[in-house]
Formats: structure tokens, sequence, C-alpha cells
């Protein structure tokens, strides 16, 4: 059997489960990107933006998310910067990053690194140290780099911040949300950024409707130099448990995760109203951006004997 | 008959850091058949041979190098 393309008839290199569609690299590819930049208009990701922060890691999604956005935002003059959080992750996170520097240099973007022991004075490992468990580590690790994301994205004067996340990322956050019983933080959720502050430089997930192994495919028929190790810490993670049901349910059933996100969006739209009274203010320590009177990150650092 | 009761042999090697393996596999097998055969789902693989990637219904022959590409989110 030689399998073709249903659009140019060229040698079918993935079969789309959802759809029933065969593509070759070079119809995925605009397959993929017409679809991305659709969302990004439909979901007014980059509207109005005069200077977007790339959150770029290395890993398969964020470098993908570069490489189909940035066009797009060149055709439209917009600045254009790439950051990365280096957390201090040993034997991982410099692979990463010299990959995320390599991306940027192909677009001619701007390039910083922030690290976690330059602003916490501590890296990641050595706050695993101080916690004497890496159980928590992806907690730790997740709201610190949103904080330094933030704040970093802010001080280099951008007005969107542009992540990675895919639809498997979503779909396992949306579950996640409903198993840790967590109703606001699920009616905050959704591709639109409903809180607002000064301080917030709102963010944007262009590839929110991609499954991760369409990302890597993008990668590989692109020629992409990405970082394909996984963090040493992750398999402590409860996510990992969330994931592993999620890619069973969607083995047997192609579209469950789109149609679970799709179905826990419209749920979080009807459930804002309960919520509509939360506010952002000023952390009392650091003067970020959250929801309470002390931020998580400060909470977190606060219980390391970091602050 | 007998190219039906015919095996073949492929070698595969999984990313990142796995040691490569043999997997034998009933003559006319394809990719798809592969990953069922080791327990993996299509979801979590992509999978190459001779650096390209091939789809899941991809016949497979006897002595094909494979490599396994896990998709790995977080990070």
């Amino acid at each position: 059997m030689n399998a073709r393309c249903d659009f140019c008839s060229g040698k079918a290199r993935y079969f789309q489960r959802h759809s029933g569609t065969r593509f070759c690299g070079r119809c995925f590819t605009k397959s993929l990107r017409r679809r991305v930049w659709r969302d990004i208009g439909r979901n007014r990701i980059i509207a109005d933006s005069r200077s977007i922060v790339f959150a770029v890691s290395g890993g398969k999604d964020s470098v993908a998310c570069l490489d189909i956005v940035h066009p797009l935002g060149k055709a439209r003059k917009i600045q254009m910067a790439v950051l990365t959080i280096d957390e201090g992750i040993r034997g991982y996170r410099s692979e990463g990053i010299k990959r995320a520097r390599k991306a940027a240099k192909a677009g001619g973007l701007e390039f910083h690194v922030a690290s976690f022991k330059q602003e916490f004075g501590a890296d990641l490992d050595s706050i695993i140290e101080r916690l004497g468990s890496p159980k928590k580590a992806c907690t730790y690790c997740g709201v610190l780099r949103r904080w330094m994301l933030n704040k970093w994205a802010r001080e280099l004067g951008s007005d969107r911040l542009i992540t990675g996340h895919n639809l498997d990322d979503e779909a396992e956050s949306a579950l996640l949300n409903l198993i840790r019983g967590d109703p606001a933080r699920l009616a905050r959720s959704g591709p639109e950024y409903l809180l607002s502050h000064r301080k917030l430089v709102p963010r944007g997930k262009p590839l929110r409707g991609v499954p991760g192994k369409e990302t890597l495919l993008y990668d590989i028929f692109n020629g992409l130099d990405v970082h394909l190790g996984s963090c040493p810490y992750a398999e402590f993670d409860f996510r990992n448990a969330v994931r592993g049901f999620l890619n069973r349910v969607e083995e047997d059933r192609p579209t469950s995760k789109s149609s679970f996100l799709s179905t826990v969006d419209r749920m979080s739209a009807q459930a804002r109203p309960l919520f509509a009274g939360t506010k952002l203010v000023e952390c009392s320590k650091c003067g970020e951006p959250t929801v309470g009177a002390e931020c998580k990150a400060c909470q977190l650092l606060g219980s390391v004997g970091l602050l | 008959m007998m190219a039906r009761l015919k095996k073949i042999t492929v070698k595969v090697v999984a990313e990142p850091r796995q040691p490569a393996r043999r997997i034998s596999l009933r003559h006319g097998s394809q990719v798809g058949d592969l990953l069922r055969k080791m327990g993996l789902m299509r979801e979590e693989f992509i999978v190459m041979a001779k650096g390209r990637v091939v789809a899941e219904f991809e016949p497979l022959k006897d002595g094909d190098q494979i490599r396994l590409i896990r998709v790995f989110s977080g990070g």
C-alpha cells in the first residue's frame, strides 16, 4: 500500500484520525498554519498588539508556536522577542535553552534568558532539596515560571505573552481543575483572557486547538530543532496520570480531547457570572498581580525560606 | 498461505534513551500493528523509518529499522 496525500497525491506521512485525512508533510504544514492563524484571528490573540514576547522553552510546542506566529507578527510589523526561563534543572534545561536561542536567531529576534537563581536566589534543584521531595516540583516550577514570564514580559515592554500550550495541555488542565474542585480557576480559563490588571501582560495560546503530536510533526516536517527530553521531575506530577487517562480515551475515540475542552469552555463561560467579583490586586509582598492578598509565588517562596 | 504464516522482524529504537528492541510481527503488518503489539498508543508516538515520518497504515518489511519518538509535553 502506498497511501497518498488527500490534497496533492504526494506520499501520505500522517493520518489525522479525527478527520480521516491523509497528509504529506507539506500539506500538513499548510493546513496546521492555516488552522492556527484562523484561531489567532478568531480569539483576537495578537489583535492590536504592538509588542509580543514569545515564551520559548526550546521544546516542541513553543518552537512550533514561534515558527507559526512569527510571520503573522512580521507582516503586522509587531515588535517581537523571545524569552526563556532557566529554572535550573541539571542535565535538562540547558539543552532547551540552546534550541530556544537557535529558534530566536532563525527569526532574527532578540533573545532573553531569565533564571530562577537570579530572580529568587535559588534554582529549582535547590528548591527541591529544601522541600526534601520532588513531589511538588511541578507546582513550584509552574507558579514561579508564570510569575517570572509575566514580570519579564512586562519589563520588556510587551503587551502580549505568547505561550506554546497545546490541546493536550489545556485538556489536562481543565480535567485537573475539575478533579481538584476548583470552579473559580475553571471559570477563568478559556481562550479569552478575562482578568485584567495594569501589571498583567495578557497571554495568548495560539496552539490551544492543536494536539501535541501535531506540533511535534510540524517541527519534524519543517526541520525545526527541538529539545525532545523530558523533565526529570515530570514523573512526579499528578498531571501524568491525567495525561495517560486522556490519551487512552483519545486512542479509543479521536476528538475526545477537543470536544471535552470545548464543553469545559462552555461550562466555564456559564460559570463566569458566579465569579464576576474576582479582581486582581497587587501582592502585598512582591507587588505582582494576584487574586489574593499574597500571591502564590510569594507563598511558595516563603514556604522554603526564600522570602 | 505461506505468506500469511511468515513472520517479519523489525528493529525498534524508542527515544529518548531507550535500548533497541527486535519485534516480530505477522507478514503484511503495518506501523499501527507494531504500536499495538508494543502496547503503545498512536497518540503518544511518532514513527520514523529511514529518517522520514511514516503513517500508521504504512506496511512494514522484514529488517526495517524503526525509530519511535515519544510525544511528551511539559517543559
